[in-house]
């Protein structure tokens, strides 16, 4: 396939972002990191602006820009509504935002609320699931940098992908989630900005009308809202997206960042803000059936149409939305696994005393870790990046119930929960496998919530009191 | 893989919108009914 860009120019866009995030996160790390606070909660200050702006970068991800066209062309219009219902587990998460600052204000991780909640047991088998999705979700970001300067400037697979992960790296060593927080305010309005440019373009070229004849000339399928594959997507997505955002450290470390009064407003308008970007981006696929563009691969549908329909200016706003959006979402998700496993294992099982100092040091050797490990997992290119982020449905899917009934009832039992887990996980694992990938969140979710609500309904746990919360403490300041 | 048939799919799909909506109307109720409210242990 001919490149829609030469490698020079390719390379001369990803360098002028990668400096400017590299400035920001040495900039930062000098003047404004001065404690572990700052680096691993931005200094629990967070306003309005930089708390919505974050949530719609780390929520707008390589698979929002890349799988919604890619799923727009495999499975139709239907997809794109679907995909587009994830936005709305954001604004459901602005309730139980509220409700966490309200029981622990001094919170650390996802994970304290789990051990002190249901327990160790429960614990244990949350940070094994958590683990399967930020991999999951890790690898399928590393994937689109190398699929994207693949199909813009035909470069190495690699080149694009080692690319990513090193600067992400990189600047989030230096300046943590403040410096990934500041960088997000800029990559989501680039995000934003250059995505509605670049669908208004398309439009204006050839015409809503046009490429509606052209696709049901060509594949009318794609334009039935009642297709078996897409109903299942769309009853599915909300679940998925939700057991995504309700239990993974990435929401919980920005909530506990954010200021009180505006944290659950800053949920609800990421929300409704994000959820217009994959219809945006999923709109472009019907130019690309109604053109009936050859796409070699599925992965590449929005790299391809936009490029072949804007020429090389394109082919640059390309780069910039998906670069943007793959450096604000690995960031994010390094800054929170690492302060996930440095909070909750080592500093739970190993070191209870753990310094400030060691704590950023932790972090920072657990950071490049995952990074390493991510990059080795995704050495080889694999087919389809969704159908591997759909691989974590399950496990996030039977995460759902148990933090929401245990975020508001006092007596869920713990039992329930962790069989509620495991049960719902393994079922909807099967489901994936014997049934359909779309299938899968919603029999882990149904059998997740059965288990946990008849678990609590014939015992009710007496022992837990909800000022248990308020045992963690926040690193102390200064250090 | 099964092939649970066009039935099966609008099955999956109703079940997902339901359990998805209990979800939904679960966190807002409770909202509302500890809104103003701290969280106050049961005996």
């Amino acid at each position: 396939m001919q490149p829609f860009i030469s490698v020079t120019t390719a390379l001369v866009v990803v360098g002028a972002i990668s400096i400017m995030l590299l400035s920001f996160g040495f900039f930062i790390n000098k003047k404004l990191i001065k404690n572990s606070n700052d680096f691993l909660y931005a200094g629990r200050n967070v306003g309005l602006a930089f708390s919505t702006a974050t949530l719609i970068a780390a929520w707008v991800t390589g698979n929002t820009t890349m799988a919604a066209p890619e799923q727009g062309y495999t499975l139709g219009l239907i997809a794109c509504f679907g995909y587009a219902s994830a936005g709305l587990p954001l604004i459901i998460f602005a309730p139980l935002a509220l409700r966490i600052k309200k029981l622990m204000p001094n919170g650390c991780t996802s994970g304290d609320f789990i051990r002190i909640r249901f327990g160790k047991a429960v614990w244990g088998l949350y940070l094994l699931l958590s683990a399967w999705y930020f991999l999951g979700c890790l690898m399928t970001q590393a994937m689109a940098g190398g699929i994207l300067l693949q199909a813009l400037a035909g470069t190495p697979y690699l080149l694009g992908m080692l690319t990513i992960m090193l600067v992400c790296t990189i600047y989030t060593l230096k300046g943590g989630l403040k410096a990934v927080m500041a960088t997000d305010y800029i990559l989501s309005l680039l995000i934003l900005g250059m995505l509605f440019i670049t669908a208004v373009m398309a439009y204006t070229r050839f015409g809503a009308g046009d490429v509606y004849e052209g696709v049901m000339t060509l594949v009318p399928e794609r334009m039935n809202l009642i297709t078996s594959a897409g109903l299942m997507y769309l009853g599915s997505n909300f679940l998925f997206a939700a057991g995504e955002i309700f239990h993974s450290n990435q929401w919980w470390q920005r909530v506990y960042a954010a200021k009180e009064s505006v944290a659950a407003k800053s949920f609800i308008l990421s929300g409704l803000i994000w959820m217009t970007v994959p219809i945006v981006a999923g709109a472009l696929a019907f130019v690309a059936i109604s053109n009936n563009y050859v796409v070699p691969q599925v992965n590449m549908v929005f790299p391809i149409v936009v490029s072949q329909l804007l020429g090389p200016i394109g082919s640059v706003l390309v780069l910039i939305i998906i670069y943007a959006a793959l450096a604000s979402t690995v960031s994010s998700i390094l800054t929170s696994s690492s302060n996930l496993i440095v909070q909750d294992i080592f500093k739970q099982l190993i070191n209870p005393n753990i310094s400030n100092e060691q704590l950023i040091k932790y972090n920072r050797v657990v950071i490049v870790a995952l990074s390493v490990f991510a990059v080795a997992l995704t050495w080889k290119q694999r087919t389809s990046m969704y159908q591997l982020l759909l691989l974590t449905g399950p496990a996030v899917a039977s995460m759902v119930w148990p933090i929401a009934y245990g975020i508001f009832n006092q007596h869920t039992n713990r039992v329930a929960a962790f069989w509620a887990m495991l049960l719902g996980m393994s079922c909807g694992l099967v489901t994936y496998f014997v049934i359909s990938s779309y299938a899968a969140p919603v029999v882990s979710a149904v059998v997740s919530c059965l288990v946990l609500v008849c678990g609590t309904a014939l015992k009710p746990d007496q022992r837990f009191r909800w000022k248990d919360l308020n045992e963690v403490h926040a690193p102390k300041e200064g250090a | 893989m099964i092939d649970i048939g066009y039935f099966g799919a609008v099955f999956i799909f109703a079940v997902g919108v339901l359990m998805s909506l209990s979800v939904v109307v679960y966190v807002v109720f409770n909202y509302y009914r500890y809104k103003g409210k701290d969280a106050i242990d049961e005996k």
